[in-house]
Order: C-alpha cells, then sequence, then structure tokens
C-alpha cells in the first residue's frame, strides 16, 4: 500500500487532530491579516449609524434607538458574543439608544456580561440615559411583548433589569414604539428573526436584522435578499467585519464610506497592542478559521490526488 | 370509532385555522387566541409522556441487565437529581440547578456543538472526490467559497475571489435554494391537504 | 470496563454532592449599611426612591429583594433587582423607584401571609401581600388602589353587596380576589418603610441593617422648557410650541401668561389648556387674535390682549398641577413672521384600515415622497445610489423618475424607476471627488398619470470626510422637508382636549392608529367584605356620550340599582346647590355654578337618552348587561383626528377640522371578513385543490399516474434487508421538530411503513424521540405496523423511547445508540438543525446505510455527503404516498407536479413582464 493509499483510508481521527491543531495554534499566535467587509454586514452598520444624534443634537432627544435580542446560550457565545460587544461599541462611541432584550433565561448572564464588557472602555456610558437592558422576560410574553411594543414600548415591557419603571427613564423620551426603536437585531444560533420578521416588521414596519452563526447563516440569505433582513452579521466573519467596521469610523466619529476602509492602516490591529483583547477576538478567531479552512483545501486536494493516482493505477493494472 | 373521531376532530379544526389565516375579524383572531391559551396549558402535560418514556426505557434494561445497564442508572439519577434540585431550591440564578445547568449542561451542549467543525473536515475529505463533471464543478465552488470567506484566501487570490463567492452564495446557491424551498413549500401543502381531506392517515398510528 | 464504569458513576456522584456542600465563606460584606429613602422631585407625589450602596462584586449577590410596609413589623416583598454575579453591580448605587401606579395584587399573590424564612423567624419581611382579605383588607386606606378587570368578570360575575354607611345603604359590585388585578399608588403624605435584603449565590438572605422610612410629597412639575413663539403678523396669529415634559402624569393645565413692561409678575393669562389625561398632550398653543381680544375657533372672545403690545411683550408658560402647585418658564419674545414662512399644510384623510381585525385606522396625508439616502462606489465609474419612497392610499406609485444632473445643472442621467428595488446604478464620468456634487430632481408617476408640477429637489455633495457623495436634506419648492413634523392628535366624544398621537417625520406620508378593543374596565378599590372575602367597587359603568347633554350617560351594572343613577344626581344636584349659596367670593361661585351646570345637563341627559331608556326596559340582568356592553364598547371607539405641522420652533400650521355637516367627525374602524393581500394565496390554494381532485378522480377511475422514481425510497427496502441480515437493529430518527411540523408528520408516515416491513422481517426498529408528543404516536404507528404484519409479540413498547428535547443532548444519545447497537440501517426523516451531521457522520463511522429525509435545505449537503441515499425536500412529503402506491395518494403527488409546473410559468412570465416595465402582475402580490 503506497502513501495515497493509505491517504485514502486514513482514520478521521488524523484529520480531526490536524484541524484540533490548526485552529489553537493561530489562537496562541496572532497574526495580522486584512478584513474584507461585505454588504451586508456594512448595510446594518449604516443603518444602526444612522441613528446616531447630530453634532449639535442631545443624544436625549434624538428619536431613534436599536434594541438587541439575545436569543442564544453559551454554546454559540465564541461566535455571537464579539457580534453583541463590536454593536454595543458602535453604540456607546456614537450616543446612539440601544436596548437589550431576550427572552431566554440563559441568555440573561450574556447581556450584562456584554453591557459591563463594553461600558468599562466609556466611562460616560450611564444605564437608563444612554442604554436600558430591559432584561429577561419570560417566553409566554414573547408575542405580547413584541406586538405591544409596536405600541407601546414603556407600558409593553413595563420594568427593565434594574426594577425601573421604563416610563422613568430619561432615554425613553422621544422613543415610543417600532417608528423610533426602528431596528431589532436578533442574536440566534438557530433561526434568527422568525417572530420579529413575522410580527414587527410586517405589521408595525420595524427593520429586523439577524446575528447568526455560521452554519445558519445560509438559511437567512433569502431574508436578506428579499429586503425582510435589513442586514446580517454571519458567524465571526461577520462580527470581524463590524469589529473593523466600528474601528476605522464610530471611534473616529465619521460617516461610512467603502473608500476609507481600503486605507491599510486599519489592517494591523490584531497586533496592535492599544486595541483590546475584547474588541478584536473576532478578527483573531479568523485567522484561526483561515488557517482551518485552508487545513481542510489542503486535505481535500490530497484526497482528489490520491484518488486519482490509485484510479490510474487500478487502469494501468486492470 | 378508534379512527373516525380523531379524524374529525382534525379535519374540523384543520378547515377552522385555514380560515383564520384568511379571516382577519376579531371573532376570528379571538378564537385563535382563545385556543393559544389552551395549548399553552396544555402543551406541558406532555412532560410527564417523556418522563415516563424514560423511565420505562432504563428501568427495564437495569432489570434486564442488558449491556451497558450501568449507564442507566446513571441517566436516571441525574434525572432525578436535576429535577430534585429544581423543585427543592428553585431555579432562579444561585440554586444547585442553575450550577447544574451552567457547569454541566452548557459546556456539554457546547461541546457538542464544537464536535461539529471536527466532523465538517473529516466529511469533506471523504466526500469531496472530483469523480464526475458535476463533482468537479462541487468541489471547485467549495474551494472558492472557503477561501472567499476568510482573510487569507482573499489576501492570496485578491478581491475578486471575495466577488465570486458572493456570486455562489446569492446566484446558484440561492437559486436552487428557492427551487427546493418551492418543491417542500408545495410539498406541505400537498401532505397537509392529504391530512385535512383524511387521505393521509399513518400519523394515527398503523396503515391505511 | 467494569471498573471505568463504576468510576464514572462515583464521577458524576462526587460532581452532584459538591453542589450540595457549600464552599467556606470569605470574609466580605453582605450586609446593605446604608439604606436612604427619598422623595423623587417633580413628581404627584406618589414616589419615593429607595438607594443604597451596592455591595462589592466580592460580595457575590445575586439578586436585591426590596420590601415595603405602612409599619415597620410588617414588610412585603415588592421587587427584586438582579445581578449579575461575575461582573457585579452596574453602578455603585443602587435605586428602587416605587413610583405611579405599580402590582399591589395579582394572579402571583400568596393565598395567605408568608414569612421570608430566609430572612430568619422574628424578622419583618413577608412575601409578596397575600390574597388574605383580613390583611389586604386594612391595607387599602393607606394607598390609592386601581383595581384591573377583566370586562366580562365586571359585567357578569359581580356579587352585590349592600352596605349601611352612616344612614345611608350602599350597593356595591363585590369582586374575589382572582378576579382582579390591583395597581397602588401610595398617597402623598403618608409614611412608608423600606428594608432590603441582599441575596448571595448561595441564595442565602443578608437584610440590611435597617428599615428606612420616608414620606412622598407633592412637588411642583419640571421647570418648561424649549419654551418658542412666534407672531404670524398677516393672519394674527400668535403660535407658542414647547419641549414635552419627561413626566405630564401630574400636568393639569398648560398656562400661558403675556407680561406688557407696565406690568409686574408674569402678565395676564391669554391660554389655558388642560392636559388629556392619562394621555399626553401635543405641545403647542396656536392662539388667534381679533383686535384686542383673544378669540377661540367659533370667534367667541377668551380673553383681552393688546394685540400692539406684543412687540414689547414677554411671554410665560406656567405648568400647574392637581395640587395647584406651579412652575414657570423663562420669559421669551414673540418673533415676527409672516404666513410666507410657513409651509403649506397637506390635508389629512382617515380610513379604517384595510384587511385588519378593527383595530386601526390609517392617517394619511400629503404626495408621496422619495429621496436618496446614500451613495456607493462600485467601480471607478459607477455608483450604487440608495433610495427610499414613502406614500399612502391616494397614490399608487406607478414610476419614479430621477434626473440627475451635475454641479452646473447639465444632464447626466434620467432614471425610470418603474419597479422600485430601493437603488440603481449610475454611471459616472469623473471620480466623484471631482463631480463635487450631484443635484438630483425627483417627480413620479403615480395613479397611472405623471405629475410634473410636483418635483421634489435634492442634492448629493460630495464629503471628502466619508470620501462619497454624502446626501443632503430633502426640499420642495425650497422648503425642507426634515425641519417639520407632523403631529398627530385624536379625541374622543367626551373629551374636548386632543391627545398627541405621533410625532411623524416631514417625510412620512401615513401612520397607523391603533383603536384597541376594550377588554378591561378599571375601578377605584378602597372598600372591601371581610365576611364576604370580596373586594367592593362602584356599580356604575359609563354607556354612552349624550350628544346633546354634552355628558357621558351613566348606569349601574345591576338591573335593581337602574333609578338609583337618576336619584343619585338629584342629591348631587342638591348639595351643589347648596354650596353654590354658602360660596362667597367669585370664583368659588363661578367655580360651583360649573358644576351644577354639568349636573343638570347630566339629569337632563339620564332622563332622555333613548338609549338608557332601552337598556332599562330590560329587565333580564344578563341581557342587560349585553345590551350595554354592545352600545359602550362601541361608543368608546370613535375618534376625531388632527394634524399640525411645525419645526419645534413654533412655526406652526394647522390642518382643517375634520368636519362632516359643519361637525366634528367621529370615525371607528370596522373589523374585515376577509383579507385581500392573502387573496392571491387563497386563489393558489384552491387552483391546487381542484388540481388534487382532478387526479384523485383520474386515479379513481383507473388512469395511470407516473410517478418518477425516486432513488432513496427504492433503497428503503434494501436498507431494512441488510439490517435483518446481518441481524442488527435500524435506528429511525423522526426529527427534531414537534408534531406541528409538517416535516414530522411526513416522517412519522414514512415511520409507518419501515416499521411495518420491519415487523415482517422481525428486525428490531429503535426509535429515540426529541419530542414528548411525538413518542406515544410514534409507538403507535409502530405497534399498528407489528400487528398488520401479523408480529404482535415482538413489539416493545420500550424501542420507542424519549432521549431529552435539549438538542445535542438528543444528538449525544442517539450517538450512544447507534455506536452501542450496532444499528445496521439509520433513517434520518423530519426536520433537522446544526446536529445534522453529528449524527450522519457517527452514523458512517460505524458503517450503517444511512437514508435521510429532510426539507431543512441547511442541512441537505450534509446529510448529502455523509448519507447514502438523501430525499431532498418535498421527496420527503412524496415518500408517503410513494410508498403507499395507493390512487388517492399517487393523485395529490401528481397535483404537485402540476402545481409546480404552473408556478414556474408564473415565475417566468412575471420576469418577462417585469423586464418589459409591465409590473401590473407583480403589483397584485403583497409587499411583505
Amino acid at each position: 500500500m503506497n502513501i495515497f493509499e493509505r491517504l485514502q483510508m486514513l482514520d478521521r481521527r488524523w484529520i480531526f487532530l490536524v484541524v484540533a491543531v490548526a485552529i489553537i495554534v493561530p489562537l496562541i499566535i496572532p497574526f495580522n491579516s486584512k478584513t474584507y467587509t461585505t454588504e451586508p454586514t456594512e448595510k446594518l452598520y449604516r443603518i444602526i449609524d444612522s441613528f446616531a444624534p447630530g453634532p449639535d443634537e442631545k443624544p436625549i432627544e434624538k428619536d431613534r434607538a436599536l434594541l438587541l435580542v439575545f436569543t442564544h446560550d453559551a454554546s454559540t457565545m465564541p461566535e455571537l458574543f464579539p457580534m453583541e460587544i463590536a454593536i454595543l461599541r458602535h453604540c456607546f462611541a456614537r450616543n446612539i439608544k440601544v436596548f437589550t432584550l431576550t427572552f431566554l433565561p440563559s441568555a440573561a448572564p450574556i447581556m450584562d456580561y456584554a453591557i459591563n464588557t463594553v461600558k468599562e472602555e466609556f466611562p460616560h456610558v450611564k444605564s437608563g440615559e444612554h442604554y436600558v437592558n430591559f432584561g429577561y422576560k419570560i417566553g409566554a410574553l414573547m408575542l405580547p411583548i413584541i406586538l405591544g411594543m409596536g405600541e407601546d414600548i414603556s407600558e409593553a415591557v413595563d420594568i427593565d433589569a434594574e426594577g425601573r419603571k421604563l416610563s422613568s427613564l430619561p432615554i425613553m423620551k422621544n422613543i415610543k414604539n417600532y417608528n423610533e426603536m426602528n431596528l431589532i437585531m436578533d442574536f440566534s444560533g438557530s433561526s434568527a428573526g422568525g417572530a420579529w420578521i413575522v410580527y414587527a416588521r410586517s405589521k408595525f414596519g420595524a427593520n429586523v436584522g439577524a446575528g447568526v452563526t455560521a452554519v445558519m447563516a445560509a438559511d437567512e440569505y433569502p431574508y436578506l435578499q428579499t429586503g425582510q433582513l435589513t442586514g446580517m452579521l454571519a458567524g465571526l466573519k461577520g462580527a470581524a467585519e463590524y469589529e473593523k467596521l466600528v474601528e476605522v469610523f464610530a471611534l473616529k466619529k465619521r460617516e461610512f464610506s467603502r473608500e476609507l476602509l481600503k486605507d491599510p492602516e486599519y489592517d494591523n490591529a490584531i497586533t496592535n497592542p492599544d486595541i483590546p483583547y475584547k474588541f478584536k477576538q473576532a478578527r483573531i478567531g479568523m485567522n484561526a478559521q483561515s488557517v482551518a479552512h485552508i487545513m481542510i483545501i489542503v486535505f481535500i486536494l490530497i484526497g482528489n490526488i490520491g484518488y486519482f493516482i490509485t484510479k490510474y493505477k487500478e487502469k494501468q493494472q486492470g | 370509532m378508534k379512527r373516525s373521531i380523531p379524524l374529525a376532530i382534525v379535519i374540523t379544526l384543520g378547515f377552522l385555522f385555514v380560515g383564520y389565516v384568511f379571516i382577519p375579524h376579531k371573532i376570528s383572531t379571538d378564537f385563535y387566541e382563545w385556543y393559544m391559551e389552551w395549548i399553552k396549558a396544555m402543551s406541558p402535560f406532555g412532560v410527564v409522556l417523556g418522563i415516563m418514556s424514560i423511565v420505562m426505557t432504563h428501568s427495564a434494561r437495569i432489570q434486564h441487565k442488558v449491556p451497558n445497564w450501568q449507564y442507566s442508572i446513571v441517566t436516571l439519577i441525574a434525572m432525578f437529581f436535576t429535577a430534585y434540585a429544581g423543585f427543592a431550591w428553585g431555579t432562579q440564578e444561585g440554586t444547585p440547578f442553575m450550577w447544574l445547568f451552567k457547569n454541566v449542561q452548557m459546556p456539554m451542549g457546547a461541546t457538542m456543538f464544537a464536535l461539529l467543525a471536527f466532523y465538517i473536515a473529516s466529511a469533506s475529505y471523504k466526500a469531496f472526490r472530483a469523480r464526475s463533471a458535476e463533482a468537479t464543478v462541487l468541489l471547485l465552488a467549495a474551494i472558492i467559497v472557503m477561501l472567499g470567506q476568510v482573510p487569507v484566501g482573499v489576501s492570496m487570490f485578491g478581491e475578486g475571489i471575495n466577488d465570486i463567492t458572493h456570486w455562489i452564495l446569492n446566484v446558484p446557491n440561492l437559486a436552487s435554494k428557492r427551487g427546493i424551498a418551492l418543491g417542500v413549500g408545495l410539498g406541505m401543502v400537498a401532505t397537509s391537504l392529504r391530512i385535512l381531506l383524511g387521505i393521509e392517515r399513518t400519523y394515527l398510528g398503523g396503515g391505511e | 470496563m467494569k471498573y471505568m464504569k463504576l468510576s464514572i458513576i462515583g464521577f458524576i456522584v462526587v460532581l452532584l454532592l459538591s453542589v450540595c456542600i457549600p464552599k467556606e465563606m470569605h470574609a466580605v460584606p453582605k450586609t446593605i449599611t446604608d439604606i436612604e429613602v427619598i422623595d423623587i422631585p417633580n413628581d404627584d407625589g406618589t414616589g419615593l426612591q429607595i438607594m443604597w450602596k451596592a455591595l462589592p462584586k466580592e460580595s457575590r449577590i445575586i439578586s436585591y429583594r426590596i420590601y415595603r410596609g405602612t409599619n415597620k413589623d410588617t414588610l412585603f416583598f415588592i421587587g427584586e433587582i438582579p445581578i449579575n454575579v461575575k461582573t457585579g453591580a452596574n453602578s455603585e448605587t443602587m435605586s428602587f423607584y416605587d413610583k405611579d401606579f405599580n402590582e399591589f395584587l395579582d394572579i402571583r399573590s400568596p393565598g395567605k401571609l408568608k414569612k421570608e424564612k430566609k430572612a430568619g423567624q422574628d424578622s419583618p419581611f413577608y412575601q409578596k401581600i397575600p390574597k388574605d382579605m383580613s390583611i389586604v383588607g386594612p391595607m387599602l386606606q393607606h394607598y390609592s388602589i386601581l383595581g384591573v378587570l377583566p370586562k366580562d368578570e365586571f359585567y357578569y360575575k359581580t356579587t352585590q353587596v349592600e352596605q349601611t354607611e352612616g344612614e345611608e345603604t350602599i350597593v356595591y359590585a363585590g369582586v374575589k380576589s382572582n378576579q382582579i388585578t390591583m395597581l397602588k399608588k401610595l398617597i402623598p403624605g403618608n409614611e412608608y418603610h423600606y428594608s432590603v435584603i441582599a441575596v448571595d449565590e448561595k441564595r442565602k438572605f443578608w437584610p440590611a441593617d435597617k428599615i428606612a422610612s420616608g414620606i412622598p410629597i407633592d412637588n411642583e412639575p419640571a421647570n418648561p422648557t424649549d419654551f418658542y413663539a412666534t407672531y404670524v403678523t398677516d393672519k394674527q396669529v400668535l403660535n407658542f410650541e414647547w419641549g414635552h415634559p419627561l413626566s405630564y402624569d401630574d400636568i393639569y393645565t398648560y398656562k400661558i401668561y403675556a407680561k406688557s413692561p407696565a406690568e409686574d409678575n408674569i402678565g395676564k393669562q391669554i391660554f389655558e389648556t388642560k392636559t388629556p389625561q392619562p394621555f399626553p398632550s401635543a405641545d403647542y398653543a396656536s392662539i388667534k387674535l381679533d383686535d384686542n381680544k383673544v378669540i377661540d375657533k367659533n370667534g367667541d372672545i377668551l380673553y383681552d390682549f393688546a394685540k400692539n403690545s406684543i412687540d414689547k411683550c414677554e411671554f410665560y408658560l406656567v405648568f400647574t398641577d392637581y395640587a395647584g402647585l406651579k412652575s414657570t418658564s423663562e420669559p421669551i419674545s414673540a418673533k415676527h413672521i409672516t404666513s410666507n414662512d410657513l409651509p403649506t399644510i397637506p390635508k389629512l384623510y382617515i380610513i379604517d384600515k384595510k384587511n385588519d381585525k378593527g383595530d386601526y385606522n390609517t392617517l394619511f396625508w400629503g404626495k408621496p415622497i422619495a429621496y436618496i439616502n446614500s451613495v456607493q462606489p462600485i467601480s471607478k465609474d459607477k455608483i450604487v445610489i440608495g433610495y427610499d419612497y414613502n406614500t399612502n392610499c391616494n397614490y399608487k406609485i406607478n414610476e419614479i423618475y430621477f434626473d440627475i444632473y451635475d454641479k452646473d445643472y447639465n444632464l447626466i442621467k434620467n432614471v425610470n424607476e418603474f419597479f422600485q428595488d430601493n437603488i440603481f446604478n449610475l454611471k459616472i464620468d469623473k471620480c466623484m471627488e471631482e463631480l463635487e456634487e450631484l443635484n438630483v430632481k425627483i417627480s413620479f408617476k403615480y395613479n397611472g398619470k405623471v405629475d410634473q408640477d410636483y418635483v421634489i429637489e435634492q442634492k448629493l455633495k460630495y464629503s471628502p470626510e466619508i470620501l462619497t457623495l454624502k446626501a443632503g436634506p430633502v426640499s420642495i419648492d425650497g422648503n425642507i422637508l426634515e425641519k417639520y413634523t407632523y403631529t398627530l392628535m385624536k379625541k374622543t366624544q367626551n373629551n374636548e382636549i386632543y391627545r398627541s398621537i405621533k410625532k411623524a417625520a416631514g417625510i412620512e406620508r401615513e401612520s397607523d392608529d391603533k383603536v384597541a378593543y376594550e377588554s378591561n374596565v378599571v375601578k377605584g378599590v378602597s372598600n372591601y367584605d371581610l365576611e364576604k372575602n370580596l373586594f367592593l367597587v362602584d356599580t356604575n359603568i359609563d354607556l354612552v356620550w349624550d350628544k346633546e347633554a354634552k355628558s357621558t350617560i351613566s348606569t349601574s351594572i345591576y338591573v335593581s340599582e337602574k333609578d338609583k343613577t337618576i336619584d343619585n344626581m338629584k342629591k348631587q344636584i342638591e348639595s351643589v346647590e347648596e354650596m353654590l349659596k354658602k360660596a362667597t367670593t367669585d370664583e368659588e361661585k363661578a367655580y360651583y355654578g360649573d358644576y351644577l351646570v354639568q349636573f343638570q345637563n347630566s339629569l337632563k341627559a339620564l332622563e332622555s337618552n333613548s338609549l338608557l331608556q332601552e337598556v332599562n326596559s330590560i329587565t333580564n340582568q344578563k341581557k342587560r348587561m349585553k345590551k350595554i356592553a354592545s352600545i359602550r364598547e362601541v361608543d368608546k371607539r370613535y375618534f376625531n383626528y388632527f394634524m399640525m405641522m411645525s419645526n419645534g420652533k413654533a412655526y406652526v400650521v394647522e390642518d382643517d377640522m375634520q368636519l362632516v355637516d359643519g361637525e366634528l367627525e367621529y370615525v371607528i374602524p370596522a373589523p374585515n371578513w376577509f383579507d385581500f393581500e392573502k387573496l392571491p394565496a387563497l386563489i393558489a390554494s384552491l387552483l391546487f385543490g381542484l388540481l388534487v381532485f382532478l387526479f384523485v378522480t383520474f386515479a379513481r377511475q383507473g388512469k395511470n399516474l407516473y410517478v418518477r422514481p425516486i432513488a432513496g425510497i427504492d433503497e428503503i427496502d434494501n436498507a431494512i434487508g441488510r439490517a435483518t441480515e446481518m441481524g442488527r437493529p435500524i435506528l429511525f430518527c423522526p426529527g427534531l421538530s414537534g408534531i406541528s411540523d409538517v416535516a414530522t408528520l411526513a416522517g412519522l408516515s414514512i415511520l409507518g411503513r419501515i416499521a411495518k416491513r420491519a415487523a415482517e422481517y422481525d428486525t428490531r426498529i429503535l426509535v429515540p424521540c426529541r419530542d414528548y408528543i411525538v413518542i406515544p404516536i410514534a409507538q403507535e404507528i409502530v405497534r399498528e405496523a407489528h400487528y398488520e404484519a401479523g408480529r404482535p409479540d415482538s413489539f416493545d413498547k420500550n424501542n420507542v423511547f424519549f432521549v431529552s428535547d435539549q438538542q445535542f443532548a438528543y444528538v449525544a444519545g442517539v450517538n450512544g445508540v447507534m455506536i452501542r447497537e450496532k444499528t445496521a440501517a439509520n433513517f434520518y426523516m423530519g426536520m433537522f438543525y446544526a446536529e445534522s451531521l453529528i449524527m450522519t457522520e457517527t452514523g458512517n463511522a460505524t458503517g450503517a446505510i444511512q437514508i435521510a429525509g429532510t426539507d431543512a435545505i441547511t442541512q441537505v449537503p450534509f446529510f448529502i455527503t455523509t448519507c447514502d441515499y438523501t430525499l431532498i425536500g418535498e421527496e420527503l412529503y412524496a415518500a408517503s404516498a410513494y410508498l403507499a402506491r395507493q390512487p388517492l395518494m399517487l393523485g395529490t403527488l401528481k397535483a404537485q407536479d402540476y402545481a409546480k409546473f404552473f408556478v414556474l410559468l408564473f415565475l417566468i412570465l412575471g420576469t418577462l413582464l417585469s423586464t418589459f416595465h409591465v409590473t401590473a402582475i407583480i403589483d397584485k402580490f403583497p409587499n411583505k
């Protein structure tokens, strides 16, 4: 049996081992790589950025807000958490009003964790003024709340995670329903956005965006094409793209432009010690993904070479 | 009788709900909401079925000492202890139940999910062979999309690969998906219709 | 092997025990020491704020529980603030606001008094306020309580209770505690006591070291801000606008005063309006002047005001609350403008929203709007322009024309968007930086005609900041639309004042207003009957608005009490008359005089209203209530609408009133019996039904229907055969979704056929389930299959079993079954998610023949790579019919194929037509 025949019969455990090494090494040894942004991510970034108050507008007066819905537990955190903190970082940097909500008990700690992680970098950000955590609401209330927010958010949600009446919070000034809270981002490991598209979008015209794991992203493309989803972050790649957009535009307080993204100065983020790890974890993760993808491609190629050689030999013999 | 009463219920309710889809009137929505309340009240009872099934299957295994019967003990202990923890100390943050959830359930779920990456690698290694012209196209498309998804690919082959990936995902991929989705939609309607009209009854148990 | 198993069991036992044995506590503070209760400023005197310093992260606190009582011995649980253990509290100081109407007694309240045991036996802490009347009854006097009753409970299910108070016998409606949800507000001036318990990770309770007390005080409202005034000289109208007060609940009136230099203080009042409580008001005033008078819309004189003093006048806005406390704005002066400075307001139209339950009105105004919102380059000479448009039911947009000019107004391109997909491409000959700016003129073809006079203009300017063209403001005839907003208002028949329902941006053209169906009745609760265990509420219910008497007609819900309403009114009139006699000041006289007129009108209405008479002629209690419900629930849903346009700085233009025959027009939405948006769906369904009927008939007549072979289905028998030969069991996985999923039903139908074949061959079939409801159904199917195959003895119920409803736990279970039982044939039929590959790859490793069928499109590739045969999408649904080979089943299959053909035909037709600018067919389909 020659080496190619052996490769044909390779025990899958060898493949597992190589994949494990390919994923772990880039995570331990970081290196720079360029992040290319794609349209669904850019679209989402731009709509969120349009919620930012103008230069002479008080943030409190702004009549636009964003709702982040956490519909996942810890198992999909590696992919979804970087998205969540990238978006929160965008909101806090640009003083965009942002709300968080979940119908899963296991997502409530993740929600807190995300807010606190980002808040550390923005000392001016206050709960009730720049953001409100609506907290965990039981699943049975999902439909009543989604529909109720179409009329009056303060009434439908009633109290936030800190036990305060929503109507008494300054952030709620000029925010009534989906006309103002115009974008809902649903982060989910399975099918994101479902109920929001059916109820909040078709009944009240709210925009719905999705943050999904890469496995499920393919499911969401049709919604994206029909416009039922305003934008989408697909897996770690989407998170990495958003991280970059926030760094290039939001932190520098300028508007989106594709031309600016080409500037190579933004490509050394991973080794840049000034950027905290938490805000580049998706990009570091993408390195691992890069290596793993290349690894798999190499495997496929080797497999095919082996296949052709064996076939050629069989032909010669036969 | 055993067949006809359930069938009658299925057919009547089925048509009522088809009606609900087309009738936005208050009467129709009120009926739907009323029904939903009942669904909410009824569905928890299903849990009993699940628990009964687990207990019966595993106690039978222990009783007959079938190979690996010891695992069944673990299953039963784990199930009853988790349930007991929930009843005795509640399910809020800080209770043993929550501890089990966070430190046993969640990491084990995440581990199973993470297996996916390894399995995808081994499955693609074995499956992607350029056996025929179609298989070769599939193989090439897979390689391009994989490269297009990661920064390294783009650095190696230029931004063009991004556009090609985008095109593959948005045009041939979506087209075929829509084609399948169309078939699935019609298949669902046809199956539902078969059930509504009482043509398909296998789900009621047994043959025709 | 044995030791390994034992050690696994041992490990798990240790794991479980470690949960229960508490770890050593660190010496960190867990007791709150600095609780403080303060009055909330600018409120109506019903709010208190409880504050304390958050315990450090090391205390591992998971929540703070807040308790309140009217005496220090009994404090009831009123709320909880959860804290993330890992990160600690979000802020240093924790606050809990006990304000507004919030929960007092509801379905979650315990039946009897329950001590908070974890806080210690002799602590004053109790769980929520119990439903026990002997405890909750006496508490009613310490709060103002609102009872929310589902309407049917109040209409039909109350108990008539008589109580003697002094000489009088009063009839109340008695309700049980499970019929009512009660909300409470604190009473100004009363003392309330609070304390907080910190709960740590082990759910141990750590009560604060003291009980803090506080008294809510009624304060003056917050000062008015953003107050502006303009004087439209040619129309003699004074306009005012002010910022929306953050808390409007307590504001009773808005007043405007004018102060000439000669006057002191804040001068003379020139305007007053009440707030439409509990709703917000529109924050503006438009005052008509006539000579030296302020007049109302009917021309009646309201106040004296010298027009020529406007120049020198200073204006003040005063908020007054229910207790008479006032807050005054900074003085401002009015800016002189003419009506040319103001935009023209489009007319407001109101229609019943189509295709709904009958709880929305659609409000719309103006001609359609389109505007560019983004410009992005795609290559050197090509840019993508994104646009948006708003329209309403008056205007059906056919085409939108974008005429694009360069900065010198040389035409670059005319773009016709005959199908509005919100995007178009543009070729440019210069780079954007050199272009500097683009000028866009937007016009429309709507309702089949091109409107050439209606042109929207927009400038796109190059911005070096973002290296692309930036969309500027949208204008029509030089008026920038973004500057203005539309304030939509509505009012009921029994209220004079409009409430603000929405502020729509200047580019919006349509808005829906919800007119909810009545579901609850709200009543004050201050009385109770300990003996009968009932809360007592008053028996009156409003029936209808009497237009002539301008008064709301009320009546009792009890037949026996129906006449007492009139007697009560007479009594009230007598007492007011007496008050009037005693009144000394003019103010008092006017106050009581107003009331007297009001009551007299009400009495007249009570005596003459025909609807009331009709209701009272019904003697059956239930029938009478039904009649009352049918009258009042409709009457309350009539609204009159009004629209105003302004820029936030008192450039105010009001729309005309919505009138019909000179009277205000009140509209009510109606429920619809058919959703016309779904007409295409209905037609398609009926056509499909027809096809099924046709082919079933053909099949019955014995026509041979050809159905293409499906490889996966043909292989099912072989797979079962192979398992039989090898003497190993078969695994059948009915998918991960529940019984309501059609895919699961399809899967179960296939199970029936497979189980029958397996029973014939006497091969064991294992069915692991994820959904509880699926288990008995699958058991029944497998059992029947065994009976039919004549082998009832070989059926074992335990072969159809529940694994787990957790996605990945289920997968682990199924994988275990595959490996341990060495299944020779695996079938996956139904709905699958991300776990599919983990199962099939394991099956592949164990060397089983695998056949999958799913409609989960994303999982199909995984199945194809790892399974021997895969039924893709519809093939799953076809499988059962295919296996059955009955004419009826095959008929539906054939119909399905033809339906697909028609859909395809439509697709091609639609694509062709819209390529040639014919969008008629596309337009027939709903947008969303």
